[in-house]
């Protein structure tokens, strides 16, 4: 069975999905560049690895993260046949702005969607002049018209969404539940926790980047200072090479930005000394096997 | 890509060429009428039904293919009573040189462009005489659609490759 081509459209009301119609051997020739766009995103990959927000794959592993209600409305409306779903009009894209370009293939029930995403660039002619050759002149792109991506974003199949880049298809969709950083009412329970001493708890929130807020809010869901006392987080932070300072019980969070990185990096797991060289390093994204 | 509307009105042209082998026939039958006139016809009928296939084969090659699920489906015959009357209409007049052939192929032009300028279903008796069928089905939007198609449909629901004609004519893709 053929190929469809859509439109994701962002406006005001949620997402739309518009038909793009082509010429069948234009059609033709999109089909083979998805098909082998889909290949070049799974070539190699040996496992799927389920996203927790904290987590770059390898080589052989692609992301996978259960499809949300948004992304459950893109699949929806593509289950019906496309000869029931509105057409692109580029006019409209300052009130319907493309967000991704995608083909679907629904069988027995089963939707599978390949998904690039698409940026106002992609639109030629808009801010600039395009120039097409008419013979031995060129002329001005005068009617609507836009370029494909080289790769694709995502595979959506099976109630998965299968992606290698995380930041990139939070452009297409709302991911926001599944990256989720530490508000300032969450650092200041952090702050509260009886473990911890802040010497500057204002001061800390306005220095406190996504990286910290991140380090944060997984401290938080581990409930890592529930699980270990004062004493025995100094202890496992010498190992570390971190020199925590203990005052009546609680660790004196430092001023230096650096160290309290450090510091958060460590209580989520996230700083470890090498086994071979005995050398410190901080794991930016890490899997427990 | 959906046909152009010159393509849809030339599509609905070729609908009538049974209608002039009728004039033809009549025309060289008729003992008034010009002797050469029925070669004219015939040989206006001839290209038309030329036009036809070079216009069918246009449209399975450029025609953008997309999957269509029916849910329901039953054969479809009912407007061919106005096209049978205009075939059989020179039969009816005893002197086919009275006919005011500017005014005839203007009617012809006017509904061409009535049937192909808006979504009515138009049924094309020359794609039945070569074997295509129609069929009015529909996918549970309440909005029927004719599917014409080489295939006789045995289930009243399925899956074809098809071709938009209209925004509720479906061609079947030849090759399926």
């Amino acid at each position: 069975m053929p190929l469809s081509f859509f439109a994701l459209c962002k406006t005001n009301n949620g997402i739309q999905v518009k038909r793009i119609r082509l010429a069948n051997p234009v059609r033709i020739e999109l089909e083979r560049k998805f098909t082998a766009q889909k290949v070049e995103l799974i070539a190699g990959v040996r496992n799927e690895v389920t996203f927790d927000g904290d987590w770059h794959p390898e080589a052989d592993e692609i992301l996978t993260l259960a499809v949300t209600p948004e992304i459950q409305t893109c699949i929806d409306a593509v289950s019906i046949n496309a000869a029931n779903i509105n057409d692109l009009t580029l006019g409209s894209f300052s009130t319907e702005p493309i967000k991704a370009i995608f083909s679907a293939f629904t069988n027995n029930g089963q939707t599978e969607i390949l998904m690039q995403k698409f940026s106002p660039s992609q639109i030629l002619g808009r801010n600039n002049i395009t120039l097409l050759l008419n013979e031995n002149t060129f002329e001005k792109l005068t009617t609507d018209a836009f370029s494909i991506d080289k790769k694709l974003v995502c595979i959506i199949e099976g109630g998965l969404v299968k992606f290698k880049g995380f930041h990139t298809l939070r452009t297409i969709f709302n991911l926001s539940s599944f990256f989720t950083v530490a508000t300032d009412g969450d650092i200041d329970d952090f702050a509260a926790h009886a473990t911890l001493n802040f010497a500057d708890i204002n001061g800390f929130k306005l220095s406190a980047d996504v990286g910290m807020r991140k380090q944060i809010h997984a401290i938080h869901k581990n409930d890592t200072l529930n699980n270990y006392t004062g004493a025995q987080i100094q202890i496992a932070g010498q190992r570390a090479g971190l020199n925590f300072t203990i005052n009546n019980g609680q660790i004196e969070i430092p001023d230096d930005k650096a160290e309290v990185k450090k510091m958060l990096y460590f209580l989520n797991d996230g700083l470890y000394e090498a086994p071979l060289s005995s050398l410190h390093y901080i794991a930016g994204a890490k899997k427990r096997v | 890509m959906m046909p152009s509307i010159i393509f849809r009105i030339l599509f609905a042209i070729t609908s009538l060429a049974p209608a002039g082998l009728f004039y033809a026939f009549a025309s060289y039958h008729d003992p008034s009428a010009h002797p050469k006139l029925w070669i004219v016809l015939l040989a206006v009928s001839l290209i038309v039904i030329v036009l036809f296939f070079i216009l069918l084969a246009q449209i399975q090659w450029t025609g953008e293919q997309s999957s269509f699920t029916y849910s329901s489906a039953e054969p479809t015959n009912q407007e061919i009573i106005p096209y049978l009357l205009v075939y059989f209409s020179p039969l009816i007049t005893s002197n086919i040189e009275a006919i005011n052939w500017q005014v005839w192929s203007l009617i012809i032009i006017i509904i061409a462009m009535i049937v192909s300028g808006t979504n009515s279903y138009f049924y094309n008796s020359l794609m039945k005489l070569f074997g295509w069928n129609f069929y009015k089905i529909g996918c549970g939007n309440g909005i029927p659609r004719i599917l014409i198609s080489k295939k006789i449909l045995k289930s009243s629901s399925g899956t074809v490759t098809i071709i938009e004609l209209s925004n509720t004519i479906l061609l079947e893709h030849e090759g399926d």
